[in-house]
């Protein structure tokens, strides 16, 4: 019994350490975890609880917006408007809060809306008009955030409703720690693991969702197959337009102003996170986990140099190194898998 | 007749002022199989599209599917009434499990916001076990050579509840083995009781495989006939309005000092200890199946990937091909098999594929394209190989299978290479456009070119070649003088293992 226990055990250790090696997740995820050794080394403070927990809460802005972005690129397009559309659904949506007293879910749900709106324009272009995608949100990238910098004559706020920063501050469980410092887990953090988690379920399980793989994999095939591709470019589309007026509300609630073109900045580096996170530019794979650790390494690495001393410009260059030689080792996996199984086919 | 599943009489089709198809008339009978054959551009994918609803007929046309006459068929007429198309290109999901694609319609049709994996599993095990067919349900569709990628189209048809499947030349792109099992499948489906349109213009898989057999020439119908009742000269004749005939070529080519000669070329894994010589002005065959190393040995040859051991002689000296450029300076031209994939660029223009391979010596003064000698060089070749195109600047992917396989020739021997490797040079294209390709090949090998044609078609490689190898398991396995082989002896050869 207890052989045939070892031996099983075994075979789960090995069928998880197999899933670690060779899936892109696993590789990423070691990764993560000996890059955050490493800084440790160099920086103790870097793997506290405290820390950890900071670096979950501040992170899940570029998660959520990067779980939209995933949708988008999973379907075979991709979007570079979400960023301008984060930072219009901010503007009015704070804009209209100043004048009533409001909470934070109608806050979360304007935001949402006027996101998902200005989502729904895009979809129109693409499905309706045939456009492809970059040419579509390039172009109302810039008719959003030029808009709004036209209409508004100041496109700054600096006080926003105060239910707003104290939800930056709400935890869904915390403890104080020995520093007397309170450590938890923020509800910005659980507000993206239920984004991703939804997120996943809708694309397993729905049918809705299973058409976004089909046209990310073929999308002549999903049109023959009779899947209502104006639905489903409806859904992608407003979907992360949703989620980036999400994350503009947890972005106001943790830098607490309105500004203009913060938010723009980040365009570049949620794609090089959702590529990061293994998700083909082709369309047709990727996963939302590989997405959220895609966002985890690009945070870090923007984040935690500085703690090793090394001057910040340092950034941008490590963050490329990252992409080109993770995918570039993915890729080249795959060539090797793809000529391997050539010779056993034949 | 009234075991008729699908009847079409006097079906016409005009696309602005062509007559794409006149007055062609199309009985299937439930359960049998049926082929449809006919050169490339006869009409057979017109006829395929009214059938399948997606195309309206000219007036005039009765469609009768299981007895009821139909005015106006739409395209989910007609999947309702149990057709099914197989296109060329499948319409698969590449990312998505073999479960999935072969369940996928069934769950839009059901309309169900949820997808149920286990209800999916479960379509795909009853459709496979009805086409008798047994495929790993979770690996995903990339990851399966093309015959089995056509078993789950097949399999996912069944799930829509097909009567007649219409596979739209399905054997193509596949090996003999591959076409064989296929074969098979559709001998099973016939005994279920599912009637097959085979479309295609292979004669010996039309004689393996049909009942009868309906030919269309120029989209005019000539007539249906019971296949017991045909043999390949007189469909030939049906297909073509007349008859090729080539006469055999001598034993040895041109004499002279060989041009090629491998010394026991060895690539780990691909081929073994592969000796051969080629001298000018002869067509070597190299017969084998897909998967014999045929390909890869080629790719060696042409600098695409070095063998670990041997020797390659270009004109008696001992050479060392590391690259494509290393391959092209000695005079070594190669057409690809998959030539889509490889030769072309499909999306560009019939000019641009012309003059890739010749930039250089088309360079005006500044480094600048010649525009003008351009021109005149890309009309000469248009013309000389008689490539039909509504013009150079159309796309290469809107021309026929021949006239694409014509651009790639042309590309090469406008360098005029001593040694051209043809790997499969008429794979997927209809009888006339073959005989035409074999046409310049033999003008070439006049010319005094050496010419190593790779193939598995018998037919080809017995008519066509002064001397052939038989390669196996990436071994040389025998080496014949063509005249002394029967078509019938090579296919053997080639199938015993």
């Amino acid at each position: 019994m207890s052989d045939a226990a070892s031996v099983r055990r075994e075979e789960v250790w090995k069928a998880f350490g197999g899933r670690l090696t060779r899936s892109h997740e696993g590789y990423l995820f070691i990764l993560i975890i000996a890059y955050c050794l490493i800084v440790n080394g160099i920086n103790s403070s870097f793997l506290s609880l405290e820390n950890i927990f900071d670096v979950l809460k501040s992170s899940s802005i570029m998660g959520t917006m990067a779980i939209g972005v995933f949708v988008v690129v999973l379907s075979g397009g991709i979007d570079i408007s979400f960023t301008a559309i984060a930072t219009v659904s901010m503007f009015v949506t704070v804009k209209i809060l100043l004048g009533f007293t409001g909470n934070v879910a109608l806050a979360f749900a304007m935001a949402g809306v006027i996101g998902m709106l200005m989502g729904c324009i895009n979809a129109v272009l693409v499905h309706f008009c045939r456009l492809p995608t970059l040419i579509v949100t390039l172009g109302t990238s810039s008719i959003f955030h030029g808009g709004l910098l036209a209409l508004a004559r100041i496109p700054y706020i600096y006080t926003v409703p105060p239910y707003l920063f104290g939800f930056s501050r709400r935890m869904a469980f915390s403890w104080t720690a020995a520093s007397g410092a309170t450590v938890g887990l923020s509800m910005m953090t659980v507000i993206v693991l239920a984004v991703a988690l939804l997120t996943w379920a809708i694309l397993r399980y729905t049918s809705i969702g299973r058409g976004v793989y089909a046209i990310g994999g073929n999308a002549e095939a999903a049109k023959r197959a009779g899947f209502n591709i104006a639905r489903i470019q409806f859904f992608i589309y407003g979907y992360v337009g949703l989620l980036s007026g999400v994350a503009s509300m947890e972005y106001v609630a943790l830098v607490r102003h309105v500004h203009p073109f913060n938010l723009m900045d980040i365009l570049l580096d949620i794609i090089a996170a959702v590529v990061l996170g293994g998700t083909s530019l082709a369309g047709g794979r990727g996963t939302v986990g590989g997405t959220l650790l895609g966002v985890l390494m690009i945070y870090l690495i923007r984040n935690s140099l500085v703690l090793m001393r090394i001057p910040s410009y340092w950034d941008s260059v490590i963050v490329g190194l990252v992409i080109v030689v993770s995918t570039g080792i993915n890729a080249y996996g795959r060539t090797l898998g793809r000529s391997g199984r050539k010779a056993i086919d034949a | 007749m009234a075991n008729d599943l699908l009847c079409l009489r006097n079906v016409s089709k005009t696309f602005a002022g062509v007559k794409a198809l006149s007055h062609v008339d199309l009985s299937v009978r439930e359960g049998e199989v049926h082929a449809l054959v006919g050169e490339n551009g006869c009409g057979k994918s017109t006829l395929i599209k009214i059938i399948a609803g997606v195309l309206p007929p000219d007036a005039g046309a009765t469609i009768t599917i299981r007895g009821r006459v139909w005015k106006h068929l739409r395209a989910i007429d007609s999947i309702s009434q149990g057709i099914q198309v197989m296109y060329q290109d499948l319409a698969l999901f590449p990312n998505l499990t073999v479960a999935e694609n072969i369940a996928v319609s069934q769950y839009i049709q059901d309309r169900k916001p949820v997808v149920s994996r286990r209800e999916m599993a479960e379509t795909a095990r009853e459709a496979m076990r009805l086409v008798s067919v047994s495929l790993d349900l979770s690996t995903t569709v990339d990851e399966l050579s093309i015959a089995k990628q056509q078993l789950v189209a097949i399999c996912r048809s069944i799930t829509r509840g097909a009567r007649l499947i219409i596979m739209d030349e399905p054997t193509s792109s596949l090996g003999r083995r591959d076409v064989e099992y296929l074969l098979t499948v559709i001998r099973g489906l016939r005994e279920k009781g599912i009637t097959t349109l085979f479309v295609g213009h292979k004669l010996n898989e039309v004689f393996e495989i049909a009942d009868r057999v309906t030919v269309l020439r120029d989209g005019r119908g000539m007539g249906t006939f019971e296949a017991s009742q045909l043999d390949p000269g007189k469909l030939v004749t049906l297909m073509t309005g007349g008859q090729i005939a080539h006469a055999p070529l001598p034993s040895a080519g041109q004499a002279g000092e060989p041009i090629l000669e491998l010394r026991k070329l060895t690539r780990a894994g691909q081929f073994t200890d592969i000796s051969l010589t080629l001298r000018p002005g002869e067509i070597l065959g190299i017969a084998g199946l897909l998967g014999s190393g045929r390909t890869e040995l080629a790719m060696s040859i042409f600098g695409m990937s070095r063998p670990d051991s041997g020797e390659i002689l270009v004109q008696g000296v001992p050479r060392r091909i590391r690259s494509v450029p290393d391959a092209m300076a000695l005079g070594i031209g190669y057409v690809p098999e998959e030539r889509l994939v490889q030769g072309l660029f499909m999306d560009h223009s019939v000019k641009r594929n012309l003059i890739v391979t010749v930039l250089r010596t088309l360079l005006g003064r500044l480094g600048l394209l010649d525009s003008a000698r351009t021109d005149g060089f890309v009309r000469s070749w248009i013309s000389e190989l008689g490539i039909k195109t509504p013009s150079a600047d159309s796309p290469v992917k809107q021309l026929s299978g021949g006239n694409q396989q014509r651009v790639v020739l042309s590309k090469w021997m406008e360098r005029s290479p001593r040694i051209l490797i043809l790997d499969g040079p008429t794979v997927g294209i209809d009888v006339k456009a073959k005989g035409e390709i074999h046409e310049i090949m033999r003008t070439l090998a006049g010319k005094g070119m050496g010419i190593i044609m790779i193939s598995d078609e018998t037919a080809e490689i017995v008519q066509h070649t002064n001397r052939f190898l038989l390669m196996k398991d990436g071994r040389i396995t025998a080496e014949h003088e063509t005249r002394e082989v029967t078509e019938n002896g090579l296919l053997e050869e080639l199938l015993t293992t």
